[in-house]
C-alpha cells in the first residue's frame, strides 16, 4: 500500500479522495437509513454493495496505472464504472425519497424524523456528487508519476 | 498521452452528466402529473377517435353559444355564489340600538389590522387562491381591483422560524368585475396606517392556527407612531366604527391550551388580547355605533363584548372566501337580512368544554419500550393518544344537557366542578356566550306547528325500519323587514338517571324558508329521520350492542338554536324557564309505535352490533378511564389522562400494526383473473353496482392490474389495459373549489376547455369560504348549489374526484382544522356534506369527504390514537358521515342514492389505524351504510401495513406525486418497502391469499364503479388512449440523455483509441 501511494501523482490522489468521499456517502446513506424503518431504502444491501464496488473501482483506477501506465484502458473503465455506480446509488436514494422531501418543504415540515433523514441524505448525496466530480477531474490528470509507471 | 487524458476526462464528465440526465428523467416521469399541475404543463393527454363529452356538460350559463367555455361567466358565477354563501352563513349575534343595518352612504372607520387583512382562507388546506375582494373594497367600491389584491399566504421556515409571505398567484391580468358594494365612505387614514403596520405585524389572507399564538394586533402606540394625528380623521367617518377580530384555521397545527405568547394580556389563544381590546376601545372613541366582525372558524371568547353596552353589534363572518366580503357588506348595509345560525356553541371560556381536559400532547408512559412501529411514511411521533373522556358530551350537547340538569337539580350539575366562567356554581348563562344554532335577524319570526307532526313507520323487506316525523312549521315574519330564517327541529329523548347517556337536546334536521315579507307567512316542512334520536347502547343484548329507542315521552321543538329549543321543551314539560310551550310537541313512543331496537337493523338490512369495541381504552385495561356522565357531572368530570401505561398485550400488538397476516397457501382458484372476455370499462356507464357486468369486467383484469388500481389511489390512477382504461390524473383537493387552475386542466380535449392564452386562464377555483360558514347558512339548497358549481368547475379542470369536503365534527374549538370541518353537530355536518356531494355529482364530480374519522386534533395527527366509547363514536363523529353517506333524502323506490367517495383519516380509532379498521371500513361504512365507492387513505398513510389496509375495506392509497405506473412507478419499486409484517409488496404478494384477492377485487369494483359514475366517462369509448406530449421538461431531459449519451460514447472510444495508439507509438 505504501508503495502504491508513493507512486501516485495528482490524478491518483484525486482518485483516492473520490474513494474516501464515496465511503462517506455510503456511511451517510446508512445513517439516513437508520432513523426510521419508514424511510429505509429498498434494496439497501445492494446499494451498499454498489457503493463499495465504486470505492474498489477507484482503488483499481489508482492501481492499474502503476502497472499499465497513465490513462490505461482498465483504469479508464474503472473510473467510468465508479462514476456510474456512485450516480446510480445517489439517484436511487434521491428517487426513493423525493416525495418525503417534497413533504418536508410543504405539508409535513414538522416531521422531525424526516428532517434527520433528509440531512443525512443530503450529506450522502453531496459526498457522492463530490466523488463523481473528483473522479472526473482525476480522469483528466495522470495518476502515477512517469518514473513509477512500468 | 495528452489527448488520452482529455478524452478520458471528457468521457467521465459525460458519464456523470448522462447519469444526472437519467436520474432527472426518472424523477420527472415518476412525478409528471404533479409537475404538470404546478408548472401548468401537459405531458400527456387522453384522446379518443370518437365524439365524446355527451354525459356531463357545464350549464349554459358558463358556456359561449358555440359550447366553448366562458371564463368570465364562470368567475362571475363564483363571485355571486361566494357572496351568497357569505350572506347566508354570516351570523348576527348582537344588534342593539338598531346599529345594523347601516345605510349606504354612511361614513365609517375600520379598526383592527385584520380589517385591512382579514382571514379569507386557511394557510394550508382550504386556501383561498388568486384575486380577492377585500372588506374595504366591498364596503367602498363598485369594481374589483383584482390585479392589486391577490391572496397571499405565509410559509414558515422550519429551522429559523422566519416567515415568508408569498402570493398565491404571481399576477392577475384577467378581467375585472363590477359589483354593487355597501356604498360607504371608508376612513382612508386608518387603512394607510394598517398598511404600514403590516410591515411589522405580518398578516395574510390565508393563515393557520399557531401553537404559540400571537394575534399580532398593533398597539395604540404603534398606530400613533405611524400617524400621531390619526384620531383627527375620526370625526369625518363617525357613522360607525367597524372592528375586525380574527382567528385563523389551517392544517397541521392546533391552538393549544395556554398557547399564547407572553405579554399579550390574554391567557388563551381564542381570548381577546389587550391590543384587540384597545382597538375596540378606540372604535368607541371614533363612533357611538360600534360593530364587531368576528372573522374566525372557531369559538372566540367574546362574552365581554356581548356584555359591553358600548358594543352595539356583533356579526360572525367566518373566513368568507375570495369574494365573500361582498356578502358581509350586503348584511352590514341591509341589502340582505342575516339568516345564519351558529355552527358551534360559543363559550365564555373554551377550556370549560370537557373535551379540553384531554387535548394536545399525550404519550404513553412506556411508549419507548412498547411501541416499536414508527410514524409511517408520514413521519410523526409514535405512542401518542388522546382520551376522549367527555363521552357523548361534545359541544352544545354538554352545555345544554348540564343546563337542563342544573335546572332540575340533578346529577350535581350545579357543582363548581367544570365551572370556568361562572362567578359561583356552574351557571349556563355565564359559561355560554352564544348557543349552537342561534342567530339574529333584522326582523323577528314567529313559529307555529301547522297541525300535528306526521309520524310514519315503515318496515322494509330487508328487515329495516324507516321511521320519520314530518313537521310543518308556519313561519311568520312578525317584524318590519323582509327576511328568511332556518327552521331547526330539535329532539329530546327520555333519560333515566344513571342509565344510557343521552343528550338533553340534539338537532334532528332543518330547512330554510324563502324570503318572507313583513306580516307574511310560509309553511316550512322538515322531515326528521327518527333513527337520529336513537341512542347507541354497547351493552345491549349482553354486550352485543345496538341502537335503542327507549320507550317514553319524546319531545320535539323548534327554536332559534339548541338552547331556545330546549327551553321550549322544558316549558312543555312543566319546568319554569323562559320558553314557549307552543314551539314544542311531545310524542309517547313505545313498542306499539316502534320496537325499542328497531334501529339496530341498518337501512341496508345489516344487523348493527359493536364494531369498534377497541375504541374504548377500558376494553383493554378495564376501569382506567371514567367517561363523563350526567349521572354525576362533578364526580365524572374528566381528568387529564397523562402518561397512560400500556400493559395489555393485545393493545400493544394493535399499536404495533399487527392487524393482518398475509396467507401464502390459500386456494385462490375461486377468484378469476385475466379471463379474456373482452369486457371494457367504457361500457359500464350507468351500470348498477350490483349488475353482474362488473364481475365480468373485473374477471377480465389481471391480479397485477387490480393490485395497481387498489394501490395507487391518486391523484394519478393507473390504467388497466385488459379493460381499456388509461392512467389518468383524477383527484385533487379541496372543499372550497378544485385545486387546479383553469389553464392547467387535466382534460384539454373537452369542448369547453379554457384556452392556455385565455386572459382569465390562471384563475384558480379554490375561492369559497370555509366550511363553518357553509354550515351556518342552515341552507341545504345553497349547499347543493355550491356543490353543483364545484362540479362544474371540475369539468373545466378535468378532475372527476374531489378530496373534500371536510366532514369531521368539531370536538373542541382548538382544532386547527375546524375551518375545514362544518360543525360540532353531526346532523348539520352530515346534511351540509350530503347536499354538497349530491350537487357535485350532478356534474359528475365524486366528492370524497374527509377525514373518516376521528381527526379530532391536528397535533400528532399522524397516527394519534383517540380512545372513546362506541356510543360516542357512533352518535357524534360517525353520525355526520352516516347522514351524508346514506343520503336518504335522495333515495327513490328505484334508486338508492349514496356518496361515491371518501378519504380516510391519518388517526387511529383506539389503537387501530382507521385505514385498517375492518369495523370502520367494512362493517359500518359498507355494510351498515351501504357505501359503494372510492375510499382512499390520506397522503402516504399506513404504507407500512399494506396488507391490512387493503383487506379492511379501504380501496386504495393516496399516492400523491406518483405516476408512470408499470414503468417508472412499480409495485416493487420501493414505495411500499419496509412492511411491519416483513412482507414484500409486489405483484406476487397476494397470490396465495384468498381474502386479500377478494378484497382487491371488491376494492377495484368500488373504485371503477365510482369512476363510472363520474365525468371521467366523458372521455371514454372503445378508442380511448393516452398520447404523450412533448413538454419542455420532457424534451430537455430526453435531449440531454441523447446528447450526453452520444458524447459519452464518442469520448470513451476516443480515449481508448488514443490510448491504444499511444501504446503502439511507444
Amino acid at each position: 500500500m505504501g508503495n502504491l501511494l508513493k507512486k501516485q501523482h495528482v490524478g491518483g490522489w484525486f482518485l483516492l479522495i473520490a474513494a474516501i468521499a464515496g465511503i462517506v456517502g455510503v456511511i451517510a446513506m446508512l445513517v439516513s437509513n437508520g432513523y426510521s424503518s419508514a424511510y429505509a431504502l429498498k434494496g439497501t444491501p445492494m446499494l451498499v454493495l454498489m457503493g463499495i464496488g465504486s470505492v474498489l473501482l477507484c482503488l483499481v483506477a489508482m492501481w492499474t496505472p502503476t502497472l499499465l501506465g497513465n490513462h490505461d484502458v482498465v483504469s479508464t473503465f474503472a473510473i467510468l464504472g465508479a462514476v456510474a455506480l456512485f450516480s446510480a446509488v445517489m439517484g436511487s436514494m434521491i428517487l426513493s425519497r423525493i416525495l418525503m422531501v417534497a413533504g418536508l418543504f410543504s405539508y409535513n415540515s414538522q416531521n422531525a424524523t424526516g428532517w434527520s433523514v433528509f440531512y443525512a441524505m443530503v450529506v450522502s448525496a453531496a459526498a457522492f456528487v463530490a466523488a463523481d466530480l473528483i473522479l472526473v477531474i482525476g480522469a483528466f490528470l495522470p495518476s502515477v508519476r512517469k518514473s513509477a509507471a512500468k | 498521452m495528452k489527448h488520452t487524458g482529455l478524452w478520458r476526462g471528457l468521457s467521465a464528465l459525460m458519464c456523470f452528466l448522462l447519469a444526472l440526465s437519467i436520474i432527472a428523467g426518472q424523477a420527472l416521469e415518476a412525478n409528471s402529473a404533479t409537475i404538470d399541475t404546478y408548472l401548468g404543463t401537459q405531458s400527456e393527454r387522453i384522446e379518443s377517435d370518437g365524439a365524446l363529452y355527451d354525459k356531463f356538460k357545464p350549464s349554459k350559463e358558463v358556456l359561449n353559444a358555440d359550447g366553448t367555455g366562458n371564463s368570465h361567466a364562470l368567475i362571475q358565477k363564483a363571485i355571486d355564489l361566494n357572496r351568497e354563501q357569505a350572506y347566508e352563513g354570516a351570523v348576527l349575534l348582537k344588534n342593539e340600538n338598531q346599529a345594523l343595518p347601516l345605510a349606504s352612504g354612511s361614513s365609517v372607520t375600520l379598526f383592527g389590522i385584520r380589517s385591512h387583512k382579514p382571514v379569507l382562507g386557511s394557510a394550508f388546506g382550504v386556501k383561498v387562491w388568486g384575486p380577492v375582494i377585500t372588506l374595504e373594497q366591498a364596503l367602498r367600491d363598485n369594481r374589483t381591483s383584482f390585479a392589486s389584491t391577490i391572496a397571499d399566504s405565509a410559509s414558515t421556515n422550519w429551522q429559523t422560524g422566519e416567515v415568508t409571505i408569498g402570493l398565491t398567484m404571481n399576477a392577475w391580468t384577467g378581467d375585472e368585475f363590477d359589483f354593487d358594494g355597501a356604498g360607504y365612505k371608508v376612513n382612508p387614514t386608518m387603512i394607510e396606517i394598517y398598511e404600514k403596520l403590516l410591515e411589522k405585524y405580518h398578516h395574510e389572507y390565508n393563515e393557520g392556527a399557531e401553537e404559540l399564538f400571537d394575534p399580532r394586533e398593533p398597539s395604540l402606540s404603534d398606530i400613533a407612531a405611524v400617524n400621531a394625528g390619526y384620531k383627527g380623521s375620526f370625526a369625518q367617518y363617525k357613522d360607525a366604527a367597524i372592528v375586525v377580530i380574527s382567528r385563523a384555521s389551517g392544517e397541521s397545527h392546533d391552538y393549544l391550551p395556554g398557547g399564547v405568547a407572553e405579554g399579550l394580556g390574554m391567557d388563551e389563544p381564542l381570548a381577546l388580547s389587550q391590543n384587540e381590546r384597545d382597538a375596540i376601545a378606540l372604535a368607541k372613541e371614533a363612533s357611538d355605533r360600534v360593530i364587531v366582525l368576528i372573522n374566525s372558524s372557531a369559538s372566540v371568547e367574546i362574552a365581554e363584548l356581548k356584555n359591553d353596552p358600548d358594543v352595539d353589534a356583533i356579526l360572525w363572518i367566518g373566513a368568507p372566501g375570495a369574494y365573500g366580503m361582498l356578502g358581509i357588506a350586503d348584511i352590514l348595509c341591509g341589502k340582505v337580512n342575516p339568516s345564519g345560525g351558529m355552527f358551534d356553541i360559543f363559550t365564555a371560556k373554551n377550556m370549560s368544554a370537557p373535551a379540553m381536559q384531554n387535548m394536545g400532547n399525550f404519550r404513553y408512559a412506556n411508549a419507548a419500550d412498547k411501541v416499536s412501529r414508527g410514524g409511517g411514511t408520514f413521519g410523526g411521533n409514535t405512542g401518542m393518544y388522546i382520551m376522549e373522556a367527555e363521552g357523548i358530551y361534545v359541544g352544545y350537547r354538554y352545555y345544554e344537557t348540564r343546563y337542563y340538569d342544573s335546572v332540575i337539580g340533578a346529577g350535581n350539575a350545579s357543582s363548581k366542578t367544570g365551572a370556568y366562567a361562572s362567578s359561583g356554581d356552574w351557571n349556563y348563562d355565564e359559561e355560554v356566550t352564544y348557543g349552537f344554532g342561534f342567530g339574529l335577524s333584522y326582523t323577528t319570526f314567529g313559529f307555529a306547528f301547522d297541525g300535528e307532526p306526521v309520524y310514519e313507520v315503515v318496515k322494509n323487506s330487508n328487515g329495516s325500519i324507516d321511521a320519520t316525523a314530518t313537521f310543518k312549521v308556519k313561519v311568520t315574519n312578525t317584524g318590519k323587514t323582509a327576511g328568511k330564517t332556518s327552521v331547526q327541529i330539535y329532539g329530546k329523548a327520555p333519560y333515566e338517571r344513571g342509565g344510557l347517556e343521552k343528550s338533553a337536546i340534539q338537532l334532528l334536521n332543518y330547512e330554510k324558508s324563502g324570503i318572507i315579507q313583513p306580516g307574511a307567512s310560509e309553511t316550512v316542512t322538515v322531515k326528521v329521520d327518527l333513527q337520529y334520536i336513537a341512542s347507541y347502547d354497547s351493552s345491549l343484548n349482553n354486550g352485543e350492542g345496538g341502537y335503542v329507542l327507549d320507550p317514553g315521552k319524546y319531545y320535539f321543538a323548534v327554536g332559534n338554536g339548541a338552547h331556545e329549543a330546549l327551553k321550549n321543551i322544558m316549558v312543555k314539560e312543566g319546568l319554569k324557564v323562559d320558553g314557549n310551550a307552543d314551539y314544542a310537541v311531545e310524542k309517547d313512543i313505545d313498542e306499539s309505535f316502534i320496537a325499542r331496537t328497531a334501529f339496530s337493523i341498518s337501512k341496508t338490512g345489516e344487523k348493527i352490533t359493536n364494531r369498534i369495541p377497541y375504541a374504548d381504552w377500558n376494553y383493554f385495561q378495564k376501569g382506567e378511564v371514567t367517561y363523563l356522565s350526567r349521572a354525576d357531572w362533578a364526580g365524572t368530570w374528566p381528568k387529564s389522562y397523562t402518561g397512560m401505561t400500556l400493559t395489555n398485550q393485545q393493545l400493544i400488538d394493535l399499536l404495533n400494526g399487527k392487524y393482518y397476516t398475509i396467507s401464502t397457501t390459500d386456494d385462490t382458484s375461486s377468484v378469476i383473473w385475466n379471463e379474456g372476455n373482452g369486457a371494457r370499462f367504457y361500457e359500464m356507464w350507468g351500470v348498477d353496482y350490483d349488475d353482474e357486468k362488473w364481475d365480468e369486467l373485473i374477471r377480465n383484469m389481471t391480479l397485477e392490474e387490480a393490485q395497481y388500481l387498489a394501490t395507487y389511489g391518486g391523484p394519478s390512477i393507473p390504467g388497466a389495459e385488459t379493460i381499456g382504461t388509461v392512467e389518468t390524473y383524477m383527484t385533487e383537493n379541496a372543499g372550497n373549489g378544485v385545486a387546479v387552475s383553469l389553464n392547467a386542466s387535466k382534460d384539454t380535449t373537452a369542448p369547453w376547455t379554457i384556452a392556455q392564452n385565455d386572459k382569465n386562464g390562471n384563475w384558480h377555483p379554490e375561492v369559497f369560504g370555509n366550511s363553518p360558514l357553509m354550515a351556518s347558512s342552515f341552507n341545504p339548497e345553497l349547499c347543493y348549489r355550491i356543490g353543483a358549481f364545484i362540479g362544474e368547475e371540475s369539468l373545466f379542470v378535468g378532475i372527476p374526484i374531489l378530496w373534500g369536503p371536510g366532514l369531521n365534527t368539531h370536538r373542541h374549538a382548538y382544532n386547527g382544522r375546524n375551518g375545514e370541518y362544518y360543525s360540532e353537530d353531526p346532523v348539520l355536518s352530515g346534511v351540509t356534506a350530503m347536499e354538497f356531494a349530491i350537487g357535485a355529482l350532478q356534474y359528475g364530480l365524486i366528492a370524497a369527504p374527509k377525514h373518516y374519522a376521528f381527526n379530532d386534533q391536528e397535533t400528532n395527527r399522524s397516527g394519534v390514537a383517540p380512545y372513546m366509547t362506541e356510543q360516542r363514536a357512533r352518535e357524534v363523529e360517525l353520525r355526520a358521515y352516516q347522514y351524508a353517506f346514506e343520503a336518504t333524502k335522495y333515495d327513490t323506490p328505484e334508486f338508492d342514492q349514496g356518496m361515491r367517495g371518501l378519504m380516510i383519516s391519518f388517526s387511529k380509532i383506539g389503537p387501530v389505524e382507521c385505514t385498517a379498521s375492518v369495523g370502520l371500513m367494512t362493517d359500518i361504512l359498507a355494510k351498515e351504510w351501504g357505501f359503494r365507492g372510492y375510499a382512499v387513505t390520506d397522503i402516504y398513510d399506513d404504507f407500512d401495513i399494506y396488507g391490512a389496509v387493503l383487506t379492511s375495506g379501504t380501496t386504495c392509497f393516496d399516492t400523491r406525486g406518483m405516476s408512470g405506473f408499470y414503468t417508472n412507478t412499480t409495485l416493487d419499486g420501493g414505495r411500499f418497502a419496509n412492511q411491519v409484517d416483513g412482507s414484500t409488496v409486489n405483484a406476487e404478494l397476494f397470490k396465495g391469499d384468498l381474502k386479500a384477492q377478494e378484497a382487491i377485487k371488491a376494492a377495484v369494483h368500488k373504485v371503477l364503479f365510482a369512476m363510472s359514475q363520474s365525468n371521467l366517462m366523458n372521455r371514454y369509448d372503445a378508442t380511448t388512449h393516452v398520447v404523450k406530449l412533448p413538454v419542455f421538461w420532457r424534451t430537455a431531459y430526453q435531449a440531454a440523455e441523447i446528447g450526453f449519451g452520444v458524447l459519452f460514447a464518442l469520448f470513451t472510444v476516443l480515449a481508448v483509441i488514443s490510448r491504444l495508439k499511444n501504446k503502439e507509438a511507444k
